[in-house]
């Protein structure tokens, strides 16, 4: 069987980060941080909790207003 | 000398009225500025750069139009420098970065150019934490240190803004906030920092850090000094995506009004129970609702949201932005990154499209919360600003995270609503730093945030109080 890669690795490697050595250790501090406060936000949620409101047409284009 | 006290010590707007009356000029200014800068920036390293040049052209304009009946309002002739990430067009602007020491921009930001069409002086580009995020050791330019003990850090990441403040060189310097960035510095340099509704001010020119949770504002000697600022600095760019379509008030109007009748919601539980936290921070925030309630305020505990979640929130969403901007120059030139600003950066590259996602959700929902909630009953929270008083410089490790509380600041909560929030100064720790509580108000109500820290900064009185920099100048 071939070992599972680290999560940490197979992140960086997908999107295209080669970690120089020496720069490593804090990384994956950061990295696990983020892994734990990521849990937190698994949790239901209301129907209008939606994100779209991150997408308005009408404030990006706000010249086509009728 | 005016009445006693050097230019330095006098608020904008009595400036101001002395460069109307002819008893000062704004060369005078500039000049004073400038020296105080040369004697004693050397110590507290908050200039990257000094427009010496520039802000002698910009006083002798100042002056010539004053003579002329061309008064550009209450910004003309004052002194005021810039966090090195505001562009400037033919001034480099370096983000404290060894990927941008070499970056002239060919325009201005729009805050620059509203502070030079309202007749300011630039006196020259500020210190940060590398592109307002990545501080440590390891940077194009010296940490900035802080001037009330030059052993300990700055608070983070407007460092220079908040050390040229607090020294008293310049009485204005523009920040950028992203999850305390103003307030933090402004906290622990003993001075004010506003960080405006999101969208309340511009952001285009400003180098990003997270497009969404960006906030451009002022850090001042006074509450007062602030509102001037964002009369001058607020208002709808439609060259900014996020520039809100809200029309300006004049944010000085409320100052004088005090707090009689104001409710204030305590957010006590945000910060009290935090492991770690100073029990002088906790004594001086207590001290603050005592004494708000005694100047008239109703003053009742409320609870918010729990902080954990903001602060996910926060860092999820600015960390993934801020991946997206570096993505390439992470790839191609990791090396001229800084060891702190590279770790965080990075570990972006860990989170999935999914968290991202979600912790738009929940932030939507905080922001529900948060304003139909507590701010639905109150007129302004009332928190802590910091978790205890700045640390040493020597406490940082060489690699991220530091440890315990030093760089912790209860601010990121009002990053992720995009409420309005101000530091305002709260009196010293017994080794002698500076505390400070933080005022938040409705979305877009800044002038009753600002009345409440005039009103608190004036029963309080430590605004006058300078650290003792240079044994020569004169110390209140």
């Amino acid at each position: 069987m071939v070992p599972a890669e680290d999560p940490f690795d197979h992140a960086m490697r997908k999107a295209g980060i080669d970690v120089p050595p020496d720069l490593r250790r804090g990384t994956v501090a950061v990295h696990r941080e983020l892994a734990a406060m990521a849990a937190l936000l698994r949790v239901p949620r209301h129907a209008d909790s939606e994100p779209a409101g991150q997408y308005r047409i009408d404030a990006i284009l706000p010249g086509h207003r009728r | 000398m005016n009445g006693g006290h050097e230019v330095h010590e006098l608020p904008i707007t009595e400036l101001g009225t002395l460069l109307r009356a002819g008893a000062v000029t704004a060369i005078d200014l500039a000049e004073h500025t400038l020296n105080r800068i040369h004697a004693i920036d050397g110590r507290i390293d908050s200039f990257i750069l000094v427009t010496a040049e520039r802000a002698m052209a910009d006083a002798s304009r100042a002056d010539a139009e004053l003579a002329a009946g061309v008064d550009r309002g209450p910004l003309h002739g004052i002194p005021y420098a810039l966090k090195d990430i505001y562009a400037t067009a033919g001034i480099r602007t370096t983000c404290n970065s060894r990927l941008l020491l070499d970056n002239i921009p060919a325009e201005d930001s729009e805050v620059q150019t509203r502070l030079a069409r309202g007749g300011g002086v630039l006196v020259g580009k500020l210190n940060t934490a590398e592109f307002a995020l990545g501080g440590g050791t390891d940077l194009p330019f010296p940490q900035a240190r802080n001037p009330w003990n030059t052993e300990h850090f700055t608070g983070t990441s407007s460092t220079g803004s908040g050390a040229a403040v607090g020294a008293g060189l310049v009485r204005l310097a523009m920040g950028s906030d992203t999850g305390g960035s103003i307030r933090s510095p402004a906290c622990h340099c003993g001075v004010v920092g506003l960080k405006p509704t999101y969208g309340l001010v511009s952001r285009r020119g400003v180098y990003p850090l997270s497009f969404s949770l960006d906030h451009c504002g002022p850090i001042t000697r006074s509450v007062a000094d602030a509102a001037v600022a964002m009369d001058v600095v607020a208002g709808h760019d439609p060259g900014d995506p996020s520039s809100a379509a809200h029309s300006v008030v004049d944010h000085t109007a409320d100052l004088a009004l005090g707090v009689e009748g104001v409710r204030i919601g305590y957010a006590r539980d945000l910060f009290a129970d935090t492991p770690g936290v100073s029990p002088e921070v906790v004594a001086s925030v207590d001290a603050a609702a005592h004494l708000l309630a005694g100047l008239g305020a109703v003053v009742e505990e409320v609870r918010l949201p729990d902080f954990d979640l903001f602060k996910a929130c926060g860092r999820i969403i600015m960390l993934a932005e801020a991946f997206a901007i570096h993505e390439d120059t992470l790839r191609s030139r990791p090396l001229d990154y800084g060891r702190y600003t590279y770790q965080r950066i990075a570990a972006g590259a860990t989170l999935s499209a999914a968290d991202l996602v979600q912790a738009q959700r929940l932030r939507r929902e905080l922001t529900v919360e948060l304003n139909n909630g507590p701010l639905a009953k109150y007129d302004v929270l009332l928190t802590t600003t910091g978790l205890a008083p700045a640390a040493r410089l020597d406490e940082f490790p060489r690699d991220w995270p530091p440890p315990g509380v030093s760089v912790a600041v209860q601010t990121a909560p009002f990053n992720v609503t995009g409420n309005p929030a101000l530091s305002v100064p709260s009196g010293f720790s017994a080794s002698g730093m500076p505390m400070g509580i933080q005022l938040v108000g409705r979305p877009f109500d800044e002038r009753t945030v600002l009345r409440v820290g005039a009103a608190f900064e004036s029963a309080v009185g430590v605004s006058h109080l300078y650290p003792r920099l240079d044994p020569a100048e004169h110390v209140t």
